[in-house]
């Protein structure tokens, strides 16, 4: 699925941003054009593609933000937007209005949320996304960023019974950007994490909220009983790291946010999505033979192998390469700069 | 047989005509259409709308009627979006100037299936209009017509001088002429705007005086080559049929030379066939 990113602005800044290094530097235009919209529709229609995810910074502040999101609903794909839910009441009250007449099974909100106390904000942003929830709850589905060991669940389980918010949580856990001192969760810590996350068990069936993993979990750190609650939940569980595949404003692309500073393309040169999802799997092996997951067992080991887990996220490797071996790493990207 | 583009309050006037009657709000559509029917073998209702198309409220009394509806504009996609349905089911042409933000907006129409026309002089910016006119011979997704591109590719001949593409803007004699209020005979609507009319009444149409004045218009690219100007030595000169030559336009030459490179292209892949709401 394409990521299209529908401005480099964000209106928050969370200490795990994936994206603050992308938005930081981005100097290209701020705004995605109606005309690269229309481009993006068809290059994603003409490669049978039906889904797509409009995402930013925070995509509401493009100011037709709304106007997009229904083109794309128009044009047939089903639509994930990812919002931080923070707009102007009055933008809010358009959005309502217009997202009503959409079908609901063809729309969803990914309402990142931050725990409120571990991740303090002020009360007007609160007030903002309650507000936002309270008339789109049932087009969102809520998505929480596991960024310190130590996170809490409680408050979202609060969120999605007030607010009858979509039954599925998504859930990442924050990865390392080479040289942006974002906070992120060591490959020490994951375990302790999904064995944190497991513990809310009794809270998930209760409510009948189901988890769904985004990228770079890896499998050998869920142990085989919590493993089965989950399938048995009907949890979404995800030990993959494909290519995200993000596209700018200006149409620049590349792999995924982590992934930006290497080989940035313009979609321009692909003559389908099919060819750049390809070309960014060949990126994220090249950099997979210089070190296999993000576990020494990764080398060894038969999931990996058998492809049942990706080894962790390609982030992982990319953001020690950097650290470690700066020269491996522009070896690669000069690689993949002659790959055509 | 040459229809008439003519003023609601002519239908009465030019019963057995083939009729393009022009109204002047949304509101007169089906009460013109009604008219024109019962006289006429009627052709379209031409509505001339000064609110952007997003103000303009659709309706199904509308199903049958075939209608060119020129705005300035097209508004806020929001307020279309949930009338897109209604609109694709209606014999609906939407008329936009071809300048600044229309481009886009006339192949966003297009995309979801919304027949689209753009109007341009010899000023236009010839450039985002080979982009449109790409996107409408050969973009990779099939959409709805976009004109006049479409004509020019069908009045285009790779040998020989085409057929003149401006009966897309209903601009062209032999096929339409335009009457005012009065009854006074145009051979376009900018000359009619202008007040250069080739006959003064309606008993005058089938005179000689307004056939020799089409004729004349017809054959009027001969004189270019007379007078040897720059648009009889332009090779782009068979699609254009010196469309422009009065407003001696820069940048057209490149524009058509490069429609006619899409068209031949286009004659040797055939159109898109990706799948399209």
């Amino acid at each position: 699925m394409a990521n299209i990113l529908l401005t480099n602005k964000c209106i928050r800044e969370c200490p795990y941003c994936f994206a603050g290094r992308e938005m930081a530097q981005s100097e290209g235009q701020d705004f995605l054009s109606w005309e690269n919209a229309v481009y993006l529709a068809d290059f994603l229609t003409a490669s049978g593609e039906r889904r797509v995810s409009l995402l930013g910074g925070e995509p509401s502040l493009h100011p037709e933000f709304v106007d997009i999101t229904l083109y794309f609903v128009a044009r047939g794909f089903d639509v994930n937007v990812f919002t931080s839910a923070i707009m102007s009441s009055a933008r809010l009250e358009t959005l309502a209005r217009h997202v009503a007449a959409a079908p609901a099974e063809r729309l969803n909100f990914v309402c990142n949320l931050n725990d409120p106390e571990q991740t303090p904000t002020t009360a007007s942003e609160r007030e903002q996304v309650e507000a936002f929830l309270a008339r789109l709850g049932a087009w969102t589905m809520p998505a929480f960023n596991i960024y310190r060991p130590d996170f809490r669940l409680e408050f979202l389980f609060g969120l999605v019974e007030r607010f009858g918010l979509r039954k599925r949580l998504r859930l990442g856990i924050t990865h390392p950007i080479a040289g942006a001192g974002n906070a992120w969760i060591r490959a020490g810590e994951i375990g302790a994490v999904i064995e944190r996350l497991c513990s809310y068990r009794h809270a998930f069936e209760a409510a009948l909220i189901r988890p769904s993993f985004d990228c770079g979990f890896p499998l050998c750190r869920v142990v085989d009983a919590d493993l089965g609650w989950l399938t048995r939940l009907g949890a979404s569980t995800n030990f993959k790291c494909r290519p995200a595949i993000d596209i700018t404003p200006d149409m620049e692309v590349y792999c995924c946010f982590p992934l930006s500073f290497l080989d940035r393309r313009s979609v321009f040169e692909f003559d389908s999505f099919r060819q750049i999802v390809e070309h960014y799997r060949k990126l994220q092996e090249r950099v997979r033979t210089e070190i296999a997951g993000i576990y020494d067992e990764c080398g060894s080991c038969i999931h990996r192998s058998e492809a049942t887990c990706a080894g962790g996220g390609v982030c992982h490797i990319v953001n020690r390469l950097a650290a470690e071996a700066p020269a491996t790493l522009k070896k690669i990207a000069d690689d993949q700069a002659c790959l055509s | 047989m040459t229809r008439l583009v003519c003023p609601e309050v002519l239908i009465d006037r030019l019963e057995g005509r083939s009729l393009c009657v022009r109204v002047d709000s949304p509101d007169r559509i089906v009460e013109a259409a009604d008219r024109a029917r019962r006289r006429s073998p009627w052709t379209c209702v031409i509505c001339d709308s000064a609110v952007p198309l997003d103000e303009i409220n659709p309706e199904e009394t509308w199903r049958g009627i075939a209608i060119a509806l020129m705005a300035p504009s097209i508004g806020r996609f929001r307020n279309l979006a949930s009338r897109l349905e209604l609109l694709r089911g209606l014999g609906l042409r939407v008329f936009l100037p071809g300048e600044g933000e229309n481009l886009a907006a006339a192949r966003l129409l297009a995309s979801v299936g919304i027949s689209v026309t753009v109007t341009f002089d010899g000023s236009a910016d010839w450039e985002a209009l080979a982009d449109l006119m790409t996107y409408a011979l050969i973009g990779p997704v099939r959409h709805a017509p976009v004109e006049p591109f479409e004509t020019m590719a069908a009045c285009y001949r790779s040998a020989a001088r085409g057929e003149d593409w401006g009966r897309a803007w209903f601009d062209d004699p032999s096929r339409y002429l335009h009457l005012d209020a009065a009854g006074r005979v145009a051979l376009t609507r900018r000359e009619l705007l202008d007040g250069r009319f080739v006959a003064d009444g309606i008993s005058n149409l089938d005179s000689d005086e307004v056939k020799e004045a089409v004729e004349a218009r017809n054959q009027a690219w001969r004189e270019l080559f007379a007078q040897d100007h720059v648009c009889a030595r332009c090779a782009s000169w068979r699609i254009c049929g010196a469309r422009f030559a009065a407003s001696a336009p820069d940048g057209c030459a490149a524009f058509f030379d490069e429609t006619t490179q899409i068209i031949e292209r286009r004659r040797r892949t055939g159109p898109a066939r990706s799948w399209q709401p």
